[in-house]
């Protein structure tokens, strides 16, 4: 797994790769947690090839915590396995998902 | 078997089948307790899938469940407290595909588990109890069966054509 952090003033964004499972789930988790700091967060998958249980919980402290301190919060470019686990688990309707990162930058811009 | 695998760190021990048009077979995956094996464990999973004959949809699928089994023996199942290897082990048969993983930890039911509110807002879902529901949904039968030394979770999928789970609910 490797993740990297860039955006600009507005955005965070957040790429990782690889899989997020029960091993890769903290250090993801951690990172994103250093990561935040007010301004809206994209968590950009396209590269993510794999997630289990644990990195779906990683979205939602994530989302709890983007609800508790107001900022937005977007995933973009899901691969199909990765968003067939989103579909199971309900959380198509729990978070913002945008096909790409350019379209995803452009709603939170809009936003 | 059981002390070699663990000393080698990893080892596959596979039995070929009779030569059928289906790819007939058991295979035995023993690794460390250790969730860093896991990305190993899915690779192995997958190569099971595929040679049964699973489309790739729903080998991805049995990856998930056999993963989340896998976390859940490690995590909570007491291998690495009894020195013991994960072991998995695939058997294919004309039209099926199960997995076994055993664990040391204490009997279990399918019942115990209450499935997670998949449609509850953010703010009222719970981090727990999302590893046994995919495996649930992804999987054909999930069942825990007391053994000798704890329980092993058993993991049954049939092979068929492509098929969205959202269809099968």
């Amino acid at each position: 797994m490797k993740l990297e952090v860039g955006g600009d003033s507005q955005v965070v964004v957040v790429a990782v790769e690889g899989r997020i499972d029960a091993y890769t789930a903290p250090e993801v988790e951690q990172k994103l947690t250093a990561a935040v700091d007010g301004r809206a967060v994209l968590l950009d998958l396209s590269a993510t090839d794999y997630i289990s249980s644990a990195g779906l919980r990683v979205m939602i402290t994530l989302g709890k915590r983007s609800r508790a301190e107001h900022f937005a919060m977007r995933l973009c470019g899901l691969q199909p396995s990765v968003l067939e686990v989103f579909e199971i688990a309900g959380f198509t309707q729990l978070f913002e998902i945008s096909e790409s990162r350019e379209v995803a930058l452009a709603e939170l811009a809009a936003a | 078997m059981k002390g070699d695998a663990a000393e080698a760190g990893a080892a596959v021990d596979a039995e070929a089948g009779s030569r059928k048009e289906k790819q007939a077979g058991t295979a035995r995956l023993a690794v460390p307790a250790d969730l860093a094996y896991l990305a190993l464990v899915g690779e192995f999973v997958l190569f099971m899938a595929r040679r049964a004959g699973f489309a790739e949809t729903d080998a991805a699928r049995l990856r998930l469940a056999v993963d989340e089994a896998c976390a859940n023996a490690i995590e909570h199942g007491g291998l690495s407290r009894a020195g013991q290897p994960l072991e998995v082990v695939c058997e294919a048969s004309v039209d099926a595909l199960t997995v076994r993983v055993a664990d040391c930890g204490s009997a279990f039911t399918i019942a115990e588990a209450a499935d997670p509110e998949v449609d509850a807002p953010l703010e009222k879902r719970r981090i727990g109890g999302l590893g046994l529901y995919l495996m649930r949904r992804v999987m054909d039968h999930v069942e825990f069966r007391p053994n000798a030394g704890g329980k092993e979770l058993v993991l049954t999928k049939r092979v068929r054509p492509e098929k969205a789970v959202s269809d099968e609910a």
